[in-house]
């Protein structure tokens, strides 16, 4: 049987899944791992909850994610066995891992709506993602004034993310939504003990 | 200690762009991460970004210039880099095999832990510095750790990533002796860790018998490093062998 936490609802930590999976995403780059990694974090969580609260639930969670990450990121092997080199080990090397940051539905839909870009507003987003330009400096580089960058930028992101929040998966936002409404235990998955 | 952020739209933005494209200091990633694990709406700005850039290349957008896609193959090579594809190609020939034992799949892990207790100036440079460290680009963190050791950073830290840096920015020759400069300080927590990389640094300069004598002086106590360095050594028995 699952104790309560004394200063905590079980909701309350649950609310917080998302997040964390988030976090772990974006330093490990794998979903599974990060779904350990949000399930380990509630669990110890939760131990830790039991006589007291802090002031801020979020940085305390997210803090405890940072040393589940830190653990993972410890333990993985840093050189590759010569026998178990895979065949494709060169293209897992160069393996993007912010792609694993959303669900395919969001990529596919922001990728349909990249291609409706016009190619300069393309290259302009990829001098902002990949070149890490700022938008008076890509003016400099093209020989434009920034605000019409500016503009540029906002309108291109602006395209993307009508096609984006008509893709989002409902999942991702109205768990928070639904939970912090109602305020229920129901909602806890089972922990599992790690004890 | 984290810090408290703001969260309007255009923040939220900003933010989210910067946190995906890892280009963010530690301190400050990390108060967005203490901010977003609560808030859906910064949630959804980092999905957004991140399905952007996985999209950008996708579209058939053009890739990174060569000279940063260069950078992303050294840096981001999971370093390996240097030595994979070599290795495939040369399987056959053991001083290649030998010389791709020297590559490192993940660059030694920062944490992030501050140097000090209270702020310096030279702490500050070394922070800078880490950032391009995080994101793979060796060869700029290998000059702003040399810059902040050059303004009186004296850390173990600084000197250990300079010498990551070097080796995972394919100057081996640079990095042996900086890892030396570590371990020239004797017991420090970057000992052990030194002793690997610096081992692996010399295989990539075909110095076989010297990367096993320094892999020779991990010892039990050393733990995880030292079960690699065991691993390590084997291999270079095995290939040497053929």
């Amino acid at each position: 049987m699952v104790e309560r936490p004394a200063g905590v609802e079980g909701a309350e930590l649950e609310v917080l899944r998302a997040g964390v999976r988030l976090m772990a995403l974006q330093a490990l780059g794998n979903a599974d791992i990060a779904d350990e990694v949000a399930q380990e974090t509630i669990v110890r969580a939760f131990h830790s909850l039991r006589s007291s609260r802090p002031e801020r639930l979020g940085p305390f969670v997210a803090g405890i994610a940072r040393h589940v990450i830190a653990d993972i990121i410890r333990a993985r092997p840093r050189e590759v066995s010569f026998e178990n080199l895979a065949p494709d080990a060169e293209a897992q090397s160069q393996h993007d891992p912010l792609a694993a940051l959303c669900d395919e539905g969001e990529k596919a839909q922001v990728h349909e709506a990249l291609d409706l870009l016009a190619a300069r507003d393309r290259e302009l987003l990829r001098l902002v993602f990949f070149e890490e330009l700022s938008p008076s400096q890509i003016a400099q580089r093209l020989g434009v004034p920034a605000e019409r960058i500016r503009q540029r930028k906002l309108r291109a992101l602006a395209r993307l993310r009508l096609a984006f929040e008509e893709s989002a998966d409902p999942r991702h936002d109205s768990q928070l939504g639904a939970t912090i409404q109602h305020g229920t235990a129901g909602t806890l998955k089972p922990l599992r003990n790690t004890e | 200690m984290s810090t408290s952020l703001t969260c309007d739209e255009s923040s939220r933005r900003s933010n989210a762009e910067r946190y995906v494209a890892r280009r963010m200091a530690t301190q400050e990633a990390e108060a967005f991460e203490d901010h977003f694990v609560t808030c859906a709406d910064c949630q959804r700005e980092v999905r957004f970004a991140s399905a952007i850039i996985a999209g950008l290349p996708r579209a058939n957008v053009a890739r990174p210039s060569a000279k940063a896609a260069r950078r992303l193959w050294i840096g981001g090579g999971l370093a390996i880099a240097a030595g994979l594809a070599t290795l495939m190609i040369l399987r056959s020939e053991p001083r290649s095999e030998l010389v791709a034992l020297g590559g490192v799949r993940e660059p030694p892990t920062y944490l992030g832990i501050p140097v000090r207790s209270a702020d310096a100036p030279q702490d500050s440079l070394f922070e800078a510095a880490m950032g391009p460290y995080g994101r793979r680009r060796y060869a700029a963190a290998a000059a702003g750790l040399r810059a902040a050791l050059a303004a009186g950073e004296d850390s173990m830290p600084a000197q250990f990533f300079l010498a990551a840096s070097l080796l995972l920015d394919n100057r081996a020759t640079e990095a042996v002796d900086e890892f030396q400069r570590v371990l020239s300080h004797g017991e420090t927590p970057y000992r052990a860790e030194a002793r690997y990389y610096r081992a692996k640094a010399l295989l990539r300069l075909g110095r076989r018998a010297d990367a096993q004598a320094e892999l020779a002086r991990l010892t039990s106590v050393d733990g995880v490093v030292y079960d690699m360095g065991r691993a390590l050594a084997d291999s270079i028995v095995h290939v040497n062998k053929r």
